[in-house]
């Protein structure tokens, strides 16, 4: 029997579907249950919150599950609580379940705390004297003692959710499921529910399934993430991967948003009739900065019948709508010709974009481009339609002096223009050219032993001296996978070199205090006091950043043999010294103790 | 043929239902008895006298009455005296007052509490049974406050032993109206409107401030029609040792009762499922 649960999973669900009826009347909806409601969009249309969903979910794993509002998560949860019921599929659950699906449920305004928790559990199926050892509990974890006695109407949400979660978890629940309660509390307990959780995980093999909006917090707690969009999954996987494409996606979110705003405006203008807009884009493939500016002096869109459409970048009277959220400067003359550039910073949107009004009958079969570019990764140009499906695409390459190219339109057809996970953030505003890691000998390294000193070289490149802040937040993180910073390092303030376009800035640890080890070096820059002022921003959409590296320089520390972190992250200095007690002088003690008598 | 078996088939189905709520009763009586505390004391949370009020409403509302029967309208009918006549509304008010609150505090409970109920471990089906026992609380107080109004009259006698067999009758059928209403309003909120306006006819159509005497010739078969006049009646006897019904019609009135709680149980667990779609 043991056995057994120890092999079946927690949660089991096949095809798992939840359609639910919005109907136009609440009185059809009673008809509905009498089976008499007609099924057409005038009395019901059907919303399937949930589609074909297949998951199974270990005894003991720990599972984020993240998405935008809307995207299902909550029915998700709700399926599995067994709190409403799939439309089709199954959903087997294997296990005792607590859920924090909402704060306040169950909680009377006008009892007192100890009421409630006395009710709550209760409704757990705690009652008598076994109720009574566990309030003890959740009073020591809660920590309000003072406010207990006082009714709950009086408490603040961050109490309320302290006492919830508290009778949730004093239980020892085998399934526990929490839906974005612990961002309520403050940061004291908000951390010791982590640590909880991370207890009841791997101490009592309890099944977690966090909904968040916070994937930096859940990428320390969960090891496995699943990312639900439109009702079904669109990731199930890894921390690390499951974060760079959600983010890639609310950068894509909030690029659309933009987008339709200025497209919005181009429609007005023109006949919504007779014409549709199409966009011209051009952008790094990276999603951060190009290494390079990327000079460009005009693009055409060629028709079947040979009609055509022209920008001349420099043009300033031109029906190609430039969007504003890109990073393209001002005309200038690159090489003796007119032209814009697509600058290596000032956006988050590392590109070009324009929004034409072309009329119905124009589809664009071909792109020509001149353009003058000399980074080392290429530059890639998209035609697309307001649908997103790919038209034209073509890749805009390094060489000597300007290029001209026609790129013919894409044979696959029906291809969606998607955002590519980034490699690094920021606006490239200031820019992480290189990071060395230094020994006590100045010599470049990747592992250093515990205590010694280690230097980190940062090569910062900013873009004009008239645009490049003077003052900047520096961030050094050190992390292992799957864990919270261990170190720290943030100059809220650092000044950067008056003049100049380069600067080397060495970030001196006098002693490595990390336990053995492979260790994780991520660094960034941001505007000055980012960290002074508070934000909820996603990094990737994060404007404030200049550059922060995504993924971490490996840096292997070496044990000195006796001294270690025994699993812990930190080290702290310290001294052993060893006093021996002479054994004669105890004896002579002694024997004065007894002449005293 | 067909439809015997399918008339046994339903049979077997809903004592199936209702040994599944009894074995949920049993299961589930010490957990059942801690909620409907905290429901009594839901009640007047928030006061300052607190479950001090169950008495003492008990003791305002029948005061109260006694004000304006005894001492404003000065009330008597043929045989009874005054203080005999206030005597005789009060048997009959009382238990039909705990019959109004027993459904009026169940109407919403399942609706209003879906999502913690689908997450407890109480059963659902058991909310119903915690507001009519919340609710026979300040019944029982009242009655006590009759009792000592009755002790020191004539009415006094044996017949008061009879008290429990119309108490059992009345909690089957408020548990019975309350499953049913409890049910509907989850699915059809609009419910609770006719309730209240089905409660307050009730109690004019129903013997409380009469006896069937009174009624004119013409509209006793709605007196004797109603099933709430079977429920008055016996705590009538019970109290004040007379009647207007036969002692027979007790026997069938429990008989039924018990039949007809049998038969919402069953319809309550049936309904159960749909709950599910509600939020």
């Amino acid at each position: 029997m043991l056995s057994d649960s120890r092999t079946t999973p927690a949660i089991l669900a096949r095809d798992l579907t939840k359609v639910y009826r919005l109907y136009q009347r609440p009185a059809y909806r009673l008809l509905d249950l009498l089976g008499l409601c007609p099924d057409d969009a005038q009395h019901f249309s059907r919303h399937a919150a949930l589609s074909d969903v297949n998951i199974e979910i270990e005894r003991g794993q720990k599972v984020a599950i993240i998405g935008r509002n809307g995207a299902g998560k909550s029915t998700l949860l709700k399926l599995i609580a067994g709190v409403i019921r799939p439309t089709s599929g199954s959903i087997v659950v294997h296990g005792r379940i607590s859920n924090l699906l909402q704060l306040g449920t169950g909680f009377h305004p006008e009892f007192t705390g100890r009421q409630n928790v006395y009710a709550s559990l209760a409704h757990q199926g705690i009652a008598g004297r076994e109720a009574d050892r566990a309030f003890d509990d959740v009073l020591a974890f809660a920590e309000i003692e003072e406010y207990i006695d006082q009714p709950m109407k009086t408490y603040s949400t961050g109490m309320c959710s302290r006492l919830m979660f508290s009778s949730t978890v004093v239980l020892n629940p085998e399934i526990l499921i929490v839906d974005e309660i612990l961002g309520v509390g403050d940061a004291y307990f908000s951390h010791k529910s982590f640590e909880k959780m991370r207890a009841l995980t791997s101490q009592q093999h309890t099944t977690l399934l966090l909904v968040t909006h916070d994937i930096y917090s859940a990428m320390n707690l969960c090891d496995r993430f699943v990312w639900i969009d439109f009702g079904r999954i669109k990731f199930d996987g890894e921390a690390r991967t499951a974060v760079a494409m959600y983010e890639a996606s609310i950068k894509e979110q909030e690029e659309r948003a933009l987008r339709q705003r200025t497209a919005a405006g181009v429609s007005e203008k023109a006949d919504v009739e007779t014409t549709r807009p199409m966009h011209v884009l051009i952008r790094s493939r990276t999603g951060f900065a190009l290494p390079k500016p990327l000079a460009i002096e005009s693009i055409s869109l060629v028709g079947v019948d040979g009609a055509a459409s022209t920008l001349i970048a420099a043009d300033a009277s031109t029906d190609w709508h430039l969007l504003p959220e890109g990073s393209v400067g001002r005309e200038e003359i690159v090489d003796g010709r007119r032209c814009r550039v697509l600058q290596t910073h000032g956006s988050i949107y590392h590109k070009a974009e324009w929004v034409i009004a072309l009329p119905s009958a124009f589809t664009p079969i071909a792109a020509g481009v001149s353009w003058n570019y000399t980074g080392a990764e290429p530059a890639e140009l998209a035609v697309f339609s307001h649908a997103r499906h790919v038209l034209v695409r073509g890749e805009l390459s390094a060489g000597s002096g300007w290029q001209a190219r026609t790129f013919q339109a894409t044979t696959a057809g029906r291809e969606e223009l998607s955002t590519p996970a980034q490699t690094e953030y920021g606006t490239g505003t200031v820019r992480i050219v290189g990071v060395q890691m230094l020994d006590a000998a100045g010599q470049e390294t990747t592992r250093v032993k515990h205590g010694d000193p280690l230097t980190l070289r940062v090569h910062l490149h900013m873009h004009g001296e008239r645009l490049a802040p003077r003052q900047i937040t520096f961030v050094l993180g050190i992390t292992r996978q799957n864990t919270p910073y261990a170190v720290n390092v943030v100059n809220h303030h650092l000044d950067l070199p008056a003049t100049g376009d380069d600067c080397v800035l060495d970030v001196r640890l006098a002693t490595v205090e990390l336990g053995s080890g492979t260790w994780y070096v991520r660094v960034g820059v941001a505007e000055a006091g980012l960290f002074e002022r508070p934000t909820i921003k996603y990094f990737a959409v994060d404007a404030e950043w200049h550059h922060l590296m995504r993924e971490g320089i490996p840096l292997e520390v070496l044990s000195i043999g006796h001294l270690d972190a025994a699993g812990c992250f930190m080290v702290h200095p310290a001294t052993f010294t060893v006093h021996q007690i002479e054994p004669s002088s105890v004896a002579k003690d002694q024997a004065a103790a007894v002449a005293d008598e | 043929m067909a439809e015997l078996s399918l008339s046994r088939r339903a049979l077997t189905g809903v004592l199936e239902q209702v040994r599944l709520v009894a074995a949920d009763i049993v299961r589930c009586r010490r957990i059942l008895s801690t909620l409907t505390g905290i429901e009594c004391r839901q009640k007047y949370a928030g006061s300052v006298l607190g479950t001090l009020w169950y008495p003492l409403y008990s003791l305002l509302l029948l005061g109260s009455y006694c004000f304006i029967y005894l001492v404003v309208f000065r009330m008597k009918y043929k045989e009874f005296s005054t203080y005999s006549y206030v005597l005789f509304i009060f048997s009959g008010l009382v238990p039909y007052l705990g019959f109004s609150e027993s459904v009026t505090s169940s109407l919403n409970s399942v609706r209003s509490n879906l999502a913690i109920l689908r997450n407890s471990v109480f059963p659902i089906e058991l909310v119903p049974v915690k507001h009519v026992l919340a609710a026979f609380v300040p019944l029982l107080c009242s009655l006590a406050v009759l009792l000592a109004m009755i002790a020191p009259t004539s009415h006094a006698g044996s017949h008061l032993l009879y008290l429990p067999i119309p108490l059992v009758c009345l909690f089957l059928v408020s548990l019975t109206v309350a499953w049913i209403v409890s049910g509907i309003a989850v699915v059809l909120p609009d419910v609770a409107q006719l309730v209240n306006v089905g409660l307050l006819l009730f109690m004019f159509i129903s013997p409380i401030g009469y006896t069937v005497d009174m009624v004119p010739p013409r509209a006793r078969p709605l007196v004797y029609f109603n099933p709430m006049t079977y429920l008055i009646e016996p705590f009538r006897y019970a109290l004040l040792g007379v009647r207007n019904t036969p002692l027979w019609t007790d026997a069938i009135i429990l008989g039924v009762a018990a039949m007809l709680a049998c038969a919402a149980a069953a319809l309550f667990n049936q309904m159960t499922p749909v709950f599910f779609d509600y939020e």
